[in-house]
């Protein structure tokens, strides 16, 4: 933590970067996403292992627009969204400086962009034994069951976005639940309008989920939505031979196409 | 508030025989919306016509669905008919009661209901549609040829005879392709240099056509009537303003025994080299693989013998940059070599050739001087055997199609060896004699009748060497598959016409499709043989398939004539119905995110970056801009963009859920 704190500290007394993203003691002993803009404040970062929040996040926001250079301190969740995120054209290597941890908590030091993919194909993705337990149970179960699992699951869903207030990949200025004209996903949460938004949330993350398992985290009512995206990660993973947050050249597959692409698919 | 007309059709029978069409109107003028909705005999004929173009004016319509046939046959007709009576055409739309009702359901209440269901969705698409305006854009009236082959050079001449500039761009030192390689031609047996040679001399005489050999297709950027095309002319280590064809270097070069490649490596060539004597232009080359003073610095003979100082070491590849209208593709084929074959040896048998060495051994000009001498040892074969089909219409070798020049080339070699060694008798295997075409099957029959060829129907198996002789052993399918063995002294293998090396990276570069043997794919088979499925892109010649002279030619001329369609236009006009990013108010501007994966999801690259810049030039944002003049309305793009921010005029997202929704929510 020490070492994260002499980092961010010098970064902005030499004005290489204006604010660092990073974590702060909040209420009832938890920790909190904090914005450092001047190196007395960074007195005030914390890091252990309760900093698991995605700060990737953050960087889409409208507090980092007119920042020339924002440094984030980045677990490996972290710099997989930022190497995804340049992938897609939405962040920018001069705009930022990666403090890298690494999944132990040990700090890396700065990474720039290159690095960074290296750092990333190192760190295991945070998938529990339990998890993996969890989308085997899934998977054993025949279509139907499995469909009916999910309708289940998703018809607590209140429709709070918050799993895509959370997710970084969820950047889009307007997002199709917002839609009206034509209305593609009925405002009000029932079974079915439910069932709607979700698959339209994991087709859009399919091949571009960074597995950080923030949004199951962000739900009020405990959905796994995270789980349909892992699956859809295997399954990218199983088809193309592709995973997201790995490179800052990567080609979705959901949006690329090769010439050796599978077309087993059309009958 | 929209005022719909509907117009229901009987095409004759055709739908009134199975849907109740008075029915059909009646229900349709109950629409919200609809103001007017009639039935008719022929809606597409004259009175038919009048019938829509009256109601327009006399309803006040705003939109019109006809309800008949496939947009496919009439959308033209009655967007006409809609623009005539005052309409914007783009609010006319088509319900397709034929092909999608009555031609596939029997006469019943629900058939009724089906077509009921069809006139609704496409009233409540109409009530959505915007007014389009057709799109214009300027025309380049300058035409890219690629690969000066015969095909090539009789596009370039009819363009530029019809009055436009023409560049051409051959990847070899000079034109001619595969045709400057034959001897005499079927069916007539003219010599095939005396035939070609004019044409490109013509070529580089004409004023309007600009020739670069030994130059490649670099990247090709832009849309129909508008391309930028970059040109990467090879170093040919010679200043082609001062050569002035004398040849004293090729006739000084020491460095002499390098494989010819015009002669396929039956005979030597020197280091800087002109391909063959007839060459266009008449220009040597230094094959800087080859050349000593490139390998070793030391030599320079050439440059000390050259009078007009004319030889350039230093010289680098040269990239321009030229703007072009269309382009044309004329990169020819290709031969399987005899390496091909195990079953015949991998081509380590000197006296197994393939055609085209064939027709070197046969050419006045060539190795042997016309005559036919086998490659080993000189001697003249006095049993000859040729294999039509060698690889063609064989899956196993994963060549399944015919190269369908083979069964008349081979003719014609029977003929000229018969014509050249009078005491020798020539051998075909061959699967089925194929010759369809003027004067063609009379010319095999030729070979048979006059100049005794002994044609053997069957697949030959293997071919090896016995005391220098080359057994090869076939089967005779018309006398039982009996086993046949001839003691040849030279073998010709008719091998597989193949798509010429780099035909793929062509395609890439160009975004034109190709089939799974890398031959250019044209755009509709039987109605635009000579169209790409890329706008302003055209192929001609054997680049497409096999071909023979006559076909390329053909095809050359049609493409000369759509080009010259195409640049009799300053301005080109083209359907509205293209995609579009959404404008919103600033700070957004758009809803795109600029994520940019349209971009490379588009088939067409019709997709750039636009930057959104606040006033002191700092960028704010980047957007997807589509170029109206490269989309082709495809959609691919609609379908990956997440935030929903493309839409194609005329078929918006609105449009295309509205008529999902009148068929759902009815
Ligand atoms: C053994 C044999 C015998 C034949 N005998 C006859 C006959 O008697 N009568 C008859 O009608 N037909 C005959 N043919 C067929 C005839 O050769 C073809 O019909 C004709 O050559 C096709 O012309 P083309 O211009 O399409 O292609 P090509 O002749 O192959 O010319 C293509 C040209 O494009 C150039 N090129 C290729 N790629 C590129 C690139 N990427 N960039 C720039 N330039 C490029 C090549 O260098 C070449 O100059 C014979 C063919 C063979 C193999
Ligand atoms: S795990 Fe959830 S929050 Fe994280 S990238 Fe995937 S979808 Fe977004
Ligand atoms: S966070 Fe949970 S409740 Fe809220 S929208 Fe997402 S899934 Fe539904
Ligand atoms: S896919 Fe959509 S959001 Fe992404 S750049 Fe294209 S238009 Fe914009
Ligand atoms: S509609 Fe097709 S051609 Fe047009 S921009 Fe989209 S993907 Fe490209």
């Amino acid at each position: 933590m020490e070492e994260i704190k002499k980092i961010a500290k010098q970064l902005l007394s030499e004005n290489k970067i204006q604010m660092v993203i990073g974590f702060e003691k909040g209420t009832a002993n938890k920790v909190r996403p904090a914005f450092f803009k001047n190196a007395d404040d960074v007195e005030k970062l914390i890091y252990n292992d309760t900093c698991i929040h995605n700060l990737a996040l953050y960087l889409k926001k409208d507090i980092c627009h007119h920042i020339a250079n924002v440094g984030i301190i980045a677990n490996p969740n972290v710099v997989r969204s930022i190497i995804q995120l340049a992938s897609e054209n939405q962040v920018k290597e001069e705009k930022i400086t990666i403090i890298g941890i690494s999944y132990e908590g040990k700090c890396v030091g700065i990474l720039d962009f290159k690095a960074a993919e290296e750092f990333a194909k190192t760190q295991p993705k945070g998938l529990k034994p339990e998890d993996r337990a969890f989308i085997e149970k899934i998977q054993a179960m025949p279509l139907e069951e499995r469909f009916n699992y999910w309708v289940e699951t998703f018809s607590t869903c209140v429709k709070c976005y918050a799993c895509r207030a959370s997710c970084p990949m969820c950047y889009c200025g307007k997002c199709n639940v917002e839609t009206n004209n034509p209305q593609w996903i009925p405002v009000a949460s029932h079974k079915y309008g439910n069932m709607e938004w979700h698959i339209m949330r994991a087709m859009h993350l399919a091949g571009r989920c960074i597995n950080c398992g923030e949004c199951t985290r962000a739900c009020p009512v405990d959905i796994p939505l995270n789980m349909l995206s892992y699956m859809l990660t295997d399954f990218v993973m199983d088809e193309f031979h592709t995973e997201a947050g790995l490179s800052t050249t990567y080609a979705p597959a959901l949006s690329s196409y090769t010439n050796v692409d599978k077309e087993n698919f059309i009958k | 508030m929209a005022r719909i007309g509907v117009f229901i059709c009987h095409c004759g029978e055709n739908i009134s025989a199975t849907v109740d069409c008075s029915k059909v109107a009646q229900v349709a003028a109950t629409f919200p919306g609809v103001v007017h909705s009639v039935d008719y005999k022929y809606m597409c004929s004259d009175p038919g016509q009048t019938l829509v173009g009256n109601a327009i004016k006399e309803h006040n319509l705003t939109g019109v669905v006809v309800s008949a046939c496939s947009p496919r046959m009439h959308e033209p007709t009655f967007r006409r008919a809609c623009a005539e009576a005052g309409l914007n055409p783009y609010q006319c739309e088509m319900a397709n009661l034929r092909e999608h009702c009555s031609w596939v359901h029997e006469r019943n209440e629900k058939t009724d209901d089906k077509a009921i269901d069809l006139v609704r969705m496409l009233v409540e698409k109409v009530k959505r549609n915007n007014s389009l305006q057709p799109i214009k854009v300027p025309v380049t009236k300058t035409a890219l040829v690629i690969g000066g082959g015969v095909a090539g050079i009789q596009a370039a001449l009819d363009i530029a005879n019809a009055g436009h500039k023409v560049i051409m761009v051959e990847r070899e030192p000079s034109i001619g392709g595969h045709m400057s390689q034959l001897s005499e031609t079927f069916p007539t047996l003219d010599c095939s240099q005396c035939i070609l040679t004019p044409r490109m001399v013509e070529v580089a005489q004409n004023p309007n056509i600009k020739l670069y050999t030994y130059a490649e297709i670099e990247s090709v950027e832009g849309f129909v009537g508008n391309f930028t095309v970059k040109i990467r002319k090879k170093a040919k280590s010679i200043d082609e303003s001062k050569c002035n064809g004398c040849g004293l270097c090729t006739t000084k070069c020491p460095n002499k025994k390098n494989p010819n490649e015009f002669e396929l490596g039956m005979a030597k060539r020197p280091a800087i080299y002109v391909p063959f004597p007839q060459a266009v232009p008449n220009i040597p080359v230094i094959d800087k693989t080859q050349c000593t003073y490139y390998k070793t610095g030391k030599c320079k003979i050439c440059e000390k013998v050259c009078q007009a100082n004319a030889i350039q070491f230093d010289q680098q590849d040269e990239i321009i940059e030229v703007p072009v209208g269309a382009i044309a593709i004329c990169t020819g084929f290709d031969i399987k070599k005899a390496d091909f074959f195990p079953e015949y040896g991998y081509g380590k048998h000197k006296d197994i050739i393939d055609g085209l060495q064939f027709e070197r051994l046969a050419s006045a000009s060539g190795p042997t001087a016309g005559e036919i001498r086998r490659p080993s040892d000189g001697q003249i074969p006095k049993k000859i055997v040729f294999v039509a089909c060698a690889g063609s219409r064989d899956p196993a070798k994963g060549i399944e199609y015919c190269s369908k020049i083979c069964c008349m080339y081979t003719a014609k070699h029977a003929i000229l060896y018969k014509h050249k060694v009078h005491d020798g008798t020539a051998y075909i295997f061959y699967m089925d004699i194929r010759a369809a075409g003027k004067n063609y099957d009379e010319f095999t029959r030729r070979a048979i009748e006059e100049d005794d060829a002994k044609y053997i129907r069957g697949r030959v198996s293997k071919i090896y060497e016995r005391d220098g002789k080359l057994i090869v052993v076939g089967a005779d399918t018309l006398m039982g598959a009996q086993t046949v063995e001839i003691e040849a002294d030279m073998v010709v293998l008719a091998t597989a016409g193949v798509a010429n090396q780099g035909a793929e990276k062509l395609a890439q570069i160009l975004h034109v499709s190709y089939d799974q043997h890398k031959f250019f794919s044209e755009a509709h088979p039987k109605l635009k043989p000579v169209e790409t499925n890329t706008a302003g892109i055209y192929l001609a010649g054997a680049c497409q398939s096999p071909k023979d002279i006559p076909e390329s030619v053909a095809a050359a001329s049609g493409v000369a004539g759509k080009i010259s369609c195409l640049f009799s236009n300053s301005e080109l006009t083209r359907e509205p119905l293209i995609a579009v990013v959404d404008r919103t108010a600033p700070p957004q501007y758009s809803s795109c995110t600029g994520c940019f994966m349209c971009q490379s999801v588009c088939p067409y690259n019709a997709i750039e970056r636009e930057e959104i810049n606040d006033r002191n030039g700092n960028l704010v944002k980047q957007l997807a801009f589509i170029n109206p003049g490269l989309c082709q309305g495809c959609g691919t793009c609609v379908a990956v963009c997440k935030s929903k921010s493309i839409d194609i005029e005329g078929y918006t997202n609105l449009q295309m859920y509205s008529e999902v929704d009148a068929l759902l929510n009815f």
